[in-house]
């Protein structure tokens, strides 16, 4: 059996399975107050710590409220600001990396250094150092992500400008009258998807590790908003009665990171992009 | 080489004057005024005159310049400030508690180097063989399960069902083992993957079948050739890596209890404990120069090759 899983794993069929895996994960997060049999934040004392049965699969906290509900609610939230997170860094790295790229010199060697610093500092040191100055909170860590991960993209961008400068294809595209929109839709767009579409990819995972990470430490998201960190964090306390608890949360981070890194790491082989590490 | 270390050394230089400006300027660009922050966790009833008080014992009401170069001055005489919580010296509360976070780090580098290394190398040798595969999906997992998730794992299996190891706390051998597994399965994770992918790469170079047509025999060559220069791109990834680890101990830390350095820093950020939360991000950044540092110099020590391109470069 153990010879089998990384065939899977290589095969052609990561992609759709993975993207299916996110598709339906998209899906209840859109969904959540549909699909959600119960109020994830509503307290019943009557019902705390119930064992799963049909009103509630997989069972009740200490304080009552259905699990399935509040791990359905988190996706919402964990998918949801990862995908802000990602989008943001993307324009902001967008804007200062084309912009670097494009003039050169003195800001272009002054926004890169900036960028090196940031990079070469572990990421998670510089999310905690900005929420010790502005205080715990989701919005705080939020943007903190933000302010370190679109350094990334910038930097991405910025090598996608120089080297596209020089290309030929650009210049003959230019020389045959092509328009503006023209190349950048035909020329341009197809160049820098795939890494981006890899390292969105890859991004999203560790924005969503960071997001539970920094609600179970107790500095992101505050009780009582459903999200996976912050259950494992409520749910510690319980680990000798019930350790489900802490259980369920943390399968669904694993599900949720393992589906990413996955798919990232397919995309990565087909598009022959290199990965950081 | 001397020329080489002095270089990084005076490099090391820029990064501290750096980091030192971040960590002077987070003060003004946090919504909270230090002397408030500082009134609020001694549980003092803020009023103008103390406030203002304060702010001049804190010199607050000085240029920025001045501040800057004054904090400067204090850190290299080791004067991080006061806690405003114990009211002691930071740089004694943090040397009390830097021990046990040490103790963590090596332990976990210890586990992470003495199971990566014969996994990393067996499985590059013998690709595609069972070693191989579990590998590559002990690696993924590695990367992919939550730290402070799989160390509430590790209690519910070993000390809760089990009764192997203690759930928190330190002082024996057997407290350490948990933390330092829970720590060490990330780094297990991405050193096996580089180390395997050295391998691969190094067995494809014309030096291994000069070597076979020696006629050396093939543990010779896979021990004294292969794997000393397939190690090296695995020394670079433990450098790079400390920085992860640090934080890495600030989860495990707050899974296990364990009273070291990254504990004390998520409670100062409760607390809003600014001196603590600065003298932490500078000696982060400190630590992480010096490690690569000290990475770079170890890797030109079993790679000569490395210090004579670099020669050639300036």
């Amino acid at each position: 059996m153990i010879m089998s899983i990384p065939k899977i794993f290589r095969s052609q069929k990561v992609i759709p399975i993975c993207s299916i895996i996110l598709c339906i994960l998209f899906i209840i997060a859109i969904f959540a107050p549909w699909i959600a049999p119960h109020d994830p934040i509503a307290v019943n004392l009557a019902y705390k710590l119930q064992p799963p049965s049909w009103a509630y699969p997989l069972g009740t906290d200490h304080l009552g409220r259905c699990n399935l509900s509040r791990i359905l609610y988190g996706t919402r939230l964990s998918l949801g600001f990862a995908m802000l997170i990602f989008i943001s860094s993307i324009l902001i790295g967008l804007l200062v990396g084309t912009f670097s790229g494009y003039k050169g010199g003195i800001v272009d060697h002054v926004l890169m250094r900036f960028c090196d610093g940031v990079m070469a500092f572990p990421s998670l040191i510089l999310i905690l150092g900005l929420v010790g100055i502005f205080g715990p909170g989701l919005t705080q860590v939020i943007i903190a992500l933000m302010l370190v991960q679109w350094v990334y993209y910038a930097r991405m961008f910025r090598g996608m400008v120089l080297s596209l400068k020089e290309q030929n294809f650009i210049a003959a595209a230019k020389i045959s009258g092509s328009s503006q929109w023209k190349i950048i839709k035909n020329h341009i767009v197809p160049n820098v998807l795939p890494p981006l579409v890899v390292m969105g990819t890859l991004e999203m995972g560790w924005a969503i590790m960071d997001i539970s990470a920094m609600s179970f430490l107790g500095l992101g998201v505050q009780p009582p908003t459903p999200e996976w960190g912050a259950m494992i964090h409520e749910g510690k306390s319980y680990i000798r009665t019930n350790p489900e608890l802490m259980l369920y949360p943390g399968l669904i981070i694993m599900l949720v990171i393992v589906t990413f890194n996955l798919l990232g790491e397919a995309l990565s082989e087909q598009y022959g992009v290199k990965r950081r590490f | 080489m001397g020329t080489y270390i002095f270089k990084r050394l005076i490099s090391i230089i820029p990064v501290f004057l750096l980091a030192a400006l971040l960590t002077t300027g987070m003060i003004h660009l946090s919504p909270v005024d230090p002397a408030e922050a500082y009134l609020a966790a001694a549980h003092i009833q803020p009023t103008d005159e103390i406030l203002e008080q304060k702010r001049q014992e804190f010199g607050l009401d000085q240029p920025f310049f001045n501040q800057y170069i004054n904090s400067i001055m204090k850190i290299c005489q080791l004067d991080f400030g006061i806690s405003y919580v114990s009211n002691k010296q930071v740089w004694d509360e943090v040397i009390s508690r830097i021990p046990v976070t040490i103790q963590l780090a090596l332990g976990s580098i210890l586990i992470a180097v003495l199971i990566s290394i014969p996994l990393g190398f067996l499985a590059g040798v013998k690709k595609n063989s069972l070693i191989d595969h579990f590998s590559r999906i002990l690696s993924f997992l590695g990367a992919s399960i939550p730290s402070f998730w799989l160390g509430y794992l590790f209690i519910f299996f070993f000390s809760v069902k089990l009764d192997l190891f203690p759930v928190e706390g330190v002082g024996t051998w057997q407290h350490l083992v948990l933390p330092s597994v829970t720590l060490a399965l990330p780094l297990i994770a991405i050193y096996t993957r580089l180390l395997r992918a050295s391998v691969l790469e190094n067995l494809q170079q014309p030096y291994v079948l000069f070597a076979r047509t020696r006629g050396i025999n093939e543990r010779t060559i896979m021990a004294k050739h292969v794997l000393r220069i397939a190690i090296s791109p695995m020394i670079t990834g433990l450098g790079m890596n400390l920085g992860k680890l640090l934080t890495g101990t600030i989860i495990v830390e707050a899974v296990f209890s364990w009273p070291g350095f990254g504990r004390y820093f998520i409670e100062a950020i409760f607390n809003r404990d600014i001196p603590v939360i600065q003298c932490y991000v500078l000696i982060a950044a400190i630590l992480f120069i010096v490690s690569n540092l000290i990475v770079d110099l170890i890797q030109m020590y079993i790679d000569p090759r490395i210090s004579r391109k670099e020669g050639h470069q300036q």
